[in-house]
């Protein structure tokens, strides 16, 4: 707390009234001259403060700008990680199928083994058609002989007889063509299935490294969303830090108001004074500390001129507290 | 679409730090000097709030509060006055006049936003 600025102790009385009048008129003189100096001096400090408030609170503005941006490009990462997360659901997917494929082209080679025993039952039935056509054909030839030795009544039993060997030949060439062509087909499959067990252990190794490489860059790319993620989580709490902060800087960028405003107050107050010993008439003391109260505005400047001016000071009224809201 | 708010002030660092705030908080906002250049910066506009000081030059903020009553299109439009004068007598004539609400400076940016939030509802 400053002391007070005059020591009452210290002031000499003066009687004489010569004296007085002498003591009076210097110091009405030094007020004339010098409270327009001070008056000059205080409104030059404070322009010049204003300019470079108001010249600092331009930059702020700026700098909180660039932060306002700075934060709204840090949710658009976030937005970034969720296009991520998206594309390592798509790889889960492929490496999954990729795996679904090859389990169904194995289980498509098991189904073609098992044809293939079918293709056994149909090379017996072909041979057993072979084994009934050699059957008939020699009972077609006995027939034919018996025919012969009926003699004329025998030659229309003979012409059944042909006929029946003719048939006969002719299924057992469609016995051995379905005995090639089975065999054929038999020897197809047998040559997939060994084919397919022949890539199966070269296919599971692609889909394996195939599987890994896409776990392996899935994991990376996890690593690299989570390292986003705690990235994002300390831009935000910069974010929040430095918004903290320059709520405080606001309230402390408009305490030059203030000084402003009660640099004024005393030019006002210098001028009063000023005013008062230029007209020659006698200054009362109540008068102008009333009058240099009554300009106040704030809380402090009335609580200042209290603890200062001690008594003199006029009456006070109710105040509102700095920065509180009253609604209406 | 943000809600327009017109600062009124002589101060240009007050002027700054409303518009800091104000924008930050997803507020447009217009500046002025004083009450003849608000009343000028009004004219074929549309505000939702008005913020101003109380002590300028060439028109101070009471009778700007008085001069914006007058308006017909503005009549409705809610006052908050933002002012370092903290006596009741003062705030006494700004309700007269007509204002809605009554800041001491500085204020503290959370509890003008609430209050501007409020006024604006």
């Amino acid at each position: 707390m400053e002391e007070r600025v005059i020591d009452e102790q210290a002031l000499v009385v003066i009687d004489a009234p010569d004296e007085q009048a002498q003591v009076a008129a210097g110091y009405k003189s030094v007020i004339k001259h010098s409270f327009p100096v001070f008056a000059g001096q205080i409104k030059d400090s404070v322009a010049i403060a204003d300019a470079e408030i108001e010249s600092l609170a331009g930059d702020f503005e700026g700098i909180v700008d660039y932060v306002y941006k700075t934060v709204s490009m840090t949710s658009q990462d976030s937005n970034g990680e969720e296009a991520g997360g998206d594309l390592l659901v798509r790889l889960e997917k492929v490496s999954t199928s990729l795996q679904e494929l090859v389990a169904l082209k194995q289980s498509s080679a098991l189904e073609l083994k098992e044809l293939s025993t079918f293709t056994k039952q149909l090379q017996e039935m072909a041979s057993d058609v072979g084994d009934i056509s050699r059957q008939t054909n020699l009972l077609a030839i006995n027939a034919a002989i018996e025919a012969a030795r009926a003699g004329e009544s025998g030659s229309g039993f003979a012409v059944v007889a042909d006929e029946v060997r003719t048939l006969a030949t002719r299924a057992g060439q469609l016995s051995e063509n379905m005995i090639t062509s089975v065999s054929e087909v038999n020897k197809r499959f047998s040559d997939f299935t060994s084919n397919a067990e022949k890539t199966k252990t070269r296919e599971d190794d692609l889909v394996e490294a195939s599987s890994s490489t896409i776990l392996e860059a899935i994991e990376k790319q996890r690593a690299n969303e989570q390292s986003l993620t705690d990235v994002s989580a300390s831009l935000t709490d910069i974010s929040n830090q430095i918004g903290n902060k320059i709520a405080q800087a606001l309230v402390a960028l408009q305490f030059q108001d203030r000084v402003s405003q009660t640099l004024l107050h005393v030019v006002d107050g210098l001028r009063h004074i000023y005013g008062e010993a230029a007209s020659g008439n006698a200054i009362d003391s109540s008068t102008v500390m009333a009058q240099i109260h009554s300009t106040y505005t704030t809380t402090n400047e009335r609580d200042r001129h209290m603890e200062l001016a001690g008594e003199e000071s006029v009456t006070t009224e109710e105040v509102v507290d700095d920065g509180e809201t009253t609604f209406f | 679409m943000s809600k327009r708010i017109l600062i009124v002030d002589d101060s240009g660092s007050v002027r700054s730090v409303l518009g800091i705030a104000l924008k930050g908080a997803g507020y447009e906002v217009v500046t002025a000097e004083d009450g003849v250049d608000a009343l000028s910066k009004l004219d074929g506009q549309r505000f939702h709030l008005i913020i101003s000081d109380v002590n300028m030059p060439n028109m101070d903020g009471i009778t700007l509060v008085k001069e914006v009553k007058k308006l017909a299109s503005y009549k409705f439009t809610p006052i908050c006055m933002l002012t370092t004068e903290a006596g009741e007598a003062k705030m006494q004539e700004g309700r007269a006049a007509g204002a809605k609400a009554w800041i001491v400076k500085p204020f503290q940016p959370p509890k003008l936003l609430d209050a501007v939030s409020k006024l604006i509802a």
